[in-house]
């Protein structure tokens, strides 16, 4: 049987080929998604968590505590109180904590450990060697121990230090290159250690102990340690075990203790996260039981931070699953597409079998070793593939765009190889199904069947068209129109945003396959008389799509359409991302610029413009008003939540980076304005309605200032009214009342300053100078103008803008959308060719007949093209309509995927014209390959042949 | 002698792994005008193979055809293109009706592929001819096995054609309905003067034959012309 099957395969080589192909991509596709969004999971970790460890210079997984001894109020223990200064509570104390933080405190972390180290430290010694007795040499020191030092280090010189003293009653220890190089030790100094008396060095206990240093080392690359490596320069490094029976028990010298544990955050269960908290608290309450609150540095690990992690984690999650979704859906079909045409092609020969009297059975095990071994092979190498494919899709920096970047850690999970063998079970399944059917019906019955199932299928197929209709109707007016968002109040994704996707796509294919051949039946009878014979039978064979021609359909239309979708709901994420970002933050900095007046003056406060003529700042000064009005003339007021900006106009575009299609007019249009008629002013939509539908035209009266007196109001004509202004947009939370609403209006500096040249003021600028060069530079240039300035709420606008790039949820929707859009496109390409194979393939008689009747060469060329044309073609077409029809409808529910990002520009659906293109080229490099292919096999049909063929 | 069609010294081999088999054999034949003419041999013997040389659907090792007064064995695919669209038609042991044509549209490809007009009266006369007036409309998954094979004659006549190839046509039909086939080609040579060259196993139909030619294993065995006792 194996061997029939392996025959098989090889005899129909380029079939099984193409069928191995798609079902490997099919296993691909399934293993690459968890793998990649566990990739995308985790750098996002990174970026998120990276400030953290950038600042506290300590994993976001660590806990550190650090405390004196002595600090300890009591013996904390259960043996009652100790007198503190029995040399036993410190080691009580220290036990007693050890115990505790490694019973209660590290394992309710939950997280797998990476180190736990534990330190001892006497206080600051002196030191000299031994054989220098005047001690004219004498250098700071600590002995200190920790017991995981050997793991951080390695000896450049010596050796290690041992357990015990050694032969000579010495202590042992290694010292740090840097120690070395600070104190002039080196190996083979016998050091005596001691407390510094009135310049005289004291012996510390009553015996000596002297110390010998046997080793210098160094850290190696790979420490994870900070607590070692985190080197003054002075410590002398004592065994761990030594350090605590020599100089800890007998001595009572260890002063200091750090505890370290840093565990693997990205492996935190989040499910635990009350444990977490409440073990930390119990911690802090300890520390200030203990009385060691406030001298112990203590690290906890961010317990905030992760939960907004694992909440964003799962909101990606999320949406990779819904975008993620449809093409699993066309995996699928794609599959069932493939075997159905493999049984097709196979036909002849199934009946064959049946009539030998092979059993269903026996025809099914047939086709499933054949696809076993396919998806056996697949399950074996997808993992592979798909590891390299995310390691490229890791690196995309846009849709479709794909730069160099941090590499993504990428591992092959277990759920990757689950998902992976998952998909191989449900293509085989999805395999067997036509071949069951087939395997029961008899060639006769099988073409007698046609003429009902035809009828009942059309049927059936309008229902079901009508059914998709409907579900996906209402489903998007569920969610448009009163749900209103994409999302649950949960976070998670509205199941129905997954219904209204596959039965919007599923109604668009369907309505296809059901109207098109009537359209074309239309055009058959009008142009019937003028056709060729290839046109004509084009025409025929497409208008009477059999069931392989509505799954290519149904296949084409929906690809397309997937890919199109996809590249519409990134482009419109990435860009409406991009422009709230830049949008928000218009230039590299603003800043409010605070004055002060001069200690013990009564002066007013002057506020001159500080940042005139300042090399590689470009500034501009926008000035705020004081508890700024608007008024009409018919006594309408507005004095709250006004924002109001007093611009240079020149200076303002030049500074200002702003995206000209936001609003109606670019930007410069607004600007020539105002700039154009200085006291006129610009106010925002909601400005003028709440002063009672003020149009273009009317006067308003504005008062900059609420402490000027009554005459300083600007009598300004509007000049435009307008959605959105750089930094400005109305509050969309606010929709509920109007009060609650921030309103604009904008007004040219020149206007202000005839009133007062003294008012507040923000600096907008675009510089490469850092935030501290520009605080000091304030300062120095406040006190050359006889103020005291200080820069206030800086914003860091190309940080912002910075961090938007690496926005994790905008690289998990490019990373798969790229994924999906190549994925979609790749099976396309596949299914494409293979049906078009079999497609000829099968009608090796018809076309040997159509020769034999007459038709040249070129005739059925042009007849097998035009078939292409009539049904790939227009199925593509289709298809890129309902994608972008898809995207429309879809792309305003993903508009609360980031309404936390804040401040939103108008939101806009965005398609990229480059992206059909794109398409465009898969598309005509497909159909040309195509059309080679189909050349060379009906060059190969010679009629003679052909016709033989038939016979049978 | 009037031969429209003439086969000199026609050998076949075809490959078979690294052997060769020689299907034809010197064989000699010609065909009178407005005659039918039957080859008849076993399975095997070579029928098809000889009737696809004749018919430019395949071309003789070595040997010459020649056709309507003209050599044809070297001529180009685009010439023979021409030949097998205006001036020969074949009905096949395979039906090969177009699938999604009915029965009067799979008439009228024929006449679309000779570009020739499509004559609404003339399809349907010859529809008409092989009995098949209440068929038109029919699709060939709607047709028994022998309406199809008549409507694939009714193809072959459509255009009018000078010669028609028939293999086998009357295979998958009845004595009875076979007899009534014969008698059509008669009618459409006297009508529309046409030669017919066909194969057959059946004895009954050699009678029916202007001549017969029989082959076994790739030669000419025998020739008879029945008209000379008529
Ligand atoms: N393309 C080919 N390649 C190899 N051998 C062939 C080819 N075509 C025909 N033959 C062989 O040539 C011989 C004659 O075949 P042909 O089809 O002409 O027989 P036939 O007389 O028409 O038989 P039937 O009455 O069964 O139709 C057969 O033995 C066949 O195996
Ligand atoms: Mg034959």
């Amino acid at each position: 049987m194996l061997r029939f099957a392996i025959k098989k395969i090889f005899n129909n080589k380029a079939l099984m080929l193409s069928l191995f192909a798609g079902i490997l991509v099919a296993i691909l596709i399934s293993c690459t998604i968890p793998v990649y969004s566990a990739g995308i999971s985790h750098r996002m970790l990174v970026t998120q968590l990276e400030n953290y460890q950038n600042e506290n210079k300590v994993s976001p997984g660590a806990v550190i505590i650090s405390c004196s001894l002595a600090a300890f109020k009591q013996e904390t223990g259960e043996g009652g109180v100790v007198d503190k200064f029995d040399s036993s509570a410190n080691i009580l104390n220290f036990n007693y904590c050890t115990d505790y933080l490694n019973a209660s405190l590290f394992p309710e972390l939950y997280m797998p450990e990476i180190v736990k180290s534990t330190s001892l430290s006497t206080t600051t010694m002196f030191a000299g060697d031994k054989r220098d007795t005047n001690k004219s040499n004498l250098n700071e020191v600590v002995l200190c121990s920790n017991d995981k030092l050997t793991e951080g280090i390695e000896i450049i010189d010596g050796r290690l230090p041992s357990g015990t003293l050694n032969d000579k009653g010495f202590v042992e220890v290694i010292i740090s290159k840097a120690t070395q190089s600070n104190t002039k030790f080196s190996v083979g100094n016998v050091l005596e250690v001691g407390m510094l008396k009135e310049d005289i060095l004291e012996e510390y206990t009553d015996t000596d102990l002297s110390f010998e240093i046997v080793g210098i080392f160094d850290y190696v690359s790979s420490a994870v340690n900070p607590i070692i490596t985190n080197d003054s320069g002075n410590e002398i490094y004592v065994d761990y075990g030594l350090f605590f029976n020599e100089l800890f028990v007998k001595k009572n010298l260890a002063s200091k203790a750090t505890w370290y544990f840093a565990g693997d955050y990205t492996k935190y269960n989040l499910d635990k996260i009350k444990n977490t908290i409440n073990a930390l608290d119990n911690l802090n309450n300890n520390l200030v039981v203990w009385g060691i609150a406030e001298s112990a540095a203590t690290v906890t690990p961010p317990i905030d931070q992760y939960q907004s992690y694992f909440d964003n984690v799962r909101a990606i999650n999320v949406l990779l699953a819904l975008f993620y979704t449809p093409i699993l859906i066309l995996v699928v079909f794609f599959i069932f597409m493939l075997s159905k045409f493999v049984v097709e092609n196979d036909k002849n020969e199934i009946a064959m079998l049946n009539s030998r009297g092979a059993a269903r059975k026996q025809i099914v095990l047939l086709y499933l070793l054949q696809g076993g071994l396919a998806v056996v092979a697949g399950i074996l190498i997808s993992p592979l593939l798909s590891l390299i494919l995310c390691r490229f899709l890791g690196a995309s920096s846009g849709f479709l765009e794909f730069a160099q970047r941090a590499p993504m850690k990428i591992v092959l999970s277990s759920s990757a190889y689950l998902f992976c063998f998952f998909a191989g079970v449900l293509t085989i399944l999805t395999m067997l199904l036509p071949v069951y059917n087939a395997a029961k019906i008899e060639i006769v019955q099988h073409k007698r069947n046609r003429v009902k199932s035809s009828v009942l299928g059309t049927v059936l197929l309008g229902v079901l068209t009508f059914v998709c209709a409907g579900v996906s109707a209402y489903s998007y007016y569920v969610l448009v129109m009163q749900q209103g968002g994409l999302f649950t109040a949960g976070g998670s994704i509205q199941p129905l945003a997954y219904v209204f996707l596959i039965s919007f796509f599923a109604f668009v294919a369907l309505f296809f396959v059901l109207l098109y051949p009537l359209f074309l039946k239309l055009i058959l009878l009008i142009t019937k008389k003028k056709l060729s014979a290839s046109i004509y039978s084009a025409f025929s064979r497409i208008s009477r799509m059999e069931i392989r021609e509505k799954f290519i359909a149904i296949f084409l239309t929906l690809t397309v359409a997937i890919g199109v979708f996809s590249s519409i709901s990134a482009r419109t994420l990435n860009g409406n991302i991009q422009s709230s970002i830049r949008y928000q933050y218009p230039c590299d900095i603003i800043t409010d610029v605070k004055y002060y007046a001069p200690v013990g003056s009564q002066n007013q406060v002057l506020r001159p413009y500080l940042f005139e003529d300042v090399e590689g700042v470009e500034s501009t000064k926008v000035t705020l008003g004081n508890e700024p009005s608007v008024n009409t003339r018919f006594g309408k007021r507005l004095n709250y939540n006004l924002t109001f900006m007093g611009i240079t106009p020149d200076e303002f575009s030049s500074i200002v980076e702003w995206d000209d299609t936001i609003l109606p007019q670019p930007l410069s249009y607004y600007l020539d304005l105002i700039k154009n008629q200085p006291e006129g002013c610009i106010i925002s939509e909601n400005t003028a309605k709440v002063l009672g539908n003020v149009e273009v035209g009317d006067t308003v009266l504005i008062r900059p200032d609420a402490a000027l007196r009554g005459m300083s109001v600007i009598n300004s004509p509007v000049l435009a009214i307008v959605e959105a202004w750089p930094t400005y947009y109305a509050d969309v939370e606010a929709v509920s009342g109007e009060n609650e609403s921030n309103f604009l209006v904008v007004v040219n500096n020149s206007a202000i300053e005839k009133i007062s040249d003294n008012l507040p003021h923000q600096v907008w600028m675009n510089t490469d100078k850092s935030i501290a060069e520009l605080k000091r530079l304030t300062i120095e240039r406040g006190a050359q103008n006889g103020t005291s300035a200080r820069l206030e709420n800086v914003i860091n606008g190309k940080r912002e803008v910075y961090l938007g790039e690496i926005n994790p949820v905008r690289q998990a929707v490019n990373g798969s959308l790229s994924l999906g859009f190549i994925a979609v496109m790749l099976i396309c390409a596949i299914g494409f060719i293979i049906y078009w194979m079999i497609s000829i393939k099968s009608r090796t008689l018809q076309i040997g007949t159509m020769r034999a009747l007459g038709m040249s060469f070129k005739n059925i060329f042009s007849m097998i093209m035009c078939e292409e044309c009539l049904l790939c073609v227009s199925s593509i077409v289709l298809g890129v309509g309902a994608g972008i029809l898809s995207g429309v409808l879809f792309a305003p529910l993903l508009q609360s995927a980031f309404t936390q990002m804040g401040q939103m520009p108008p939101y806009r659906i965005m398609f990229q014209f480059t992206d059909l293109i794109k398409l465009a080229i898969i598309i005509i490099v497909l159909l040309a390959v195509s059309v080679v292919a189909a050349s060379i096999m009906l060059k190969r049909i010679k009629a003679a042949s052909a016709i033989k063929l038939g016979e049978e | 002698m009037n031969a429209i069609i003439k086969g000199v010294d026609i050998c076949r081999q075809f490959p078979s792994g690294n052997k060769k088999i020689q299907v034809l054999n010197n064989v000699n034949v010609d065909f009178e005008e407005k005659t039918l003419t039957v080859l008849k041999g076993r399975s095997g013997s070579g029928k098809t193979t000889l009737m696809n040389i004749l018919g430019t659907l395949d071309r003789p090792t070595s040997g010459r055809v020649f056709a309507f007064g003209e050599d044809i064995t070297d001529l180009s695919e685009g010439k023979l293109d021409e030949i097998r669209k205006n001036n020969v038609s074949f009905v096949f042991q395979s039906v090969a009706l177009m699938g999604t044509m009915s029965a009067y549209e799979n008439v009228e490809f024929m006449l679309r592929i000779a570009k020739k007009p499509m004559d609404k009266e003339r399809i349907l006369h010859c529809l008409d001819l092989v009995g098949l007036s209440n068929r038109v409309y029919h699709m060939p998954y709607q047709l028994s096995g022998g309406e199809q094979q008549r409507v694939a004659i009714a193809r072959a006549i459509v255009h009018r054609p000078k010669v028609i190839f028939a293999d086998e046509p009357t295979a998958q039909l009845d004595s009875e309905t076979s007899k009534v086939i014969m008698n059509m080609f008669h009618r459409i040579i006297e009508e529309e003067g046409v030669t017919v060259i066909m194969t057959t196993h059946d004895q009954n139909m050699m009678e029916l034959a202007d001549k017969v030619y029989t082959l076994d294993d790739g030669k000419i065995v025998s020739y008879v012309d029945n008209r000379e006792g008529r």
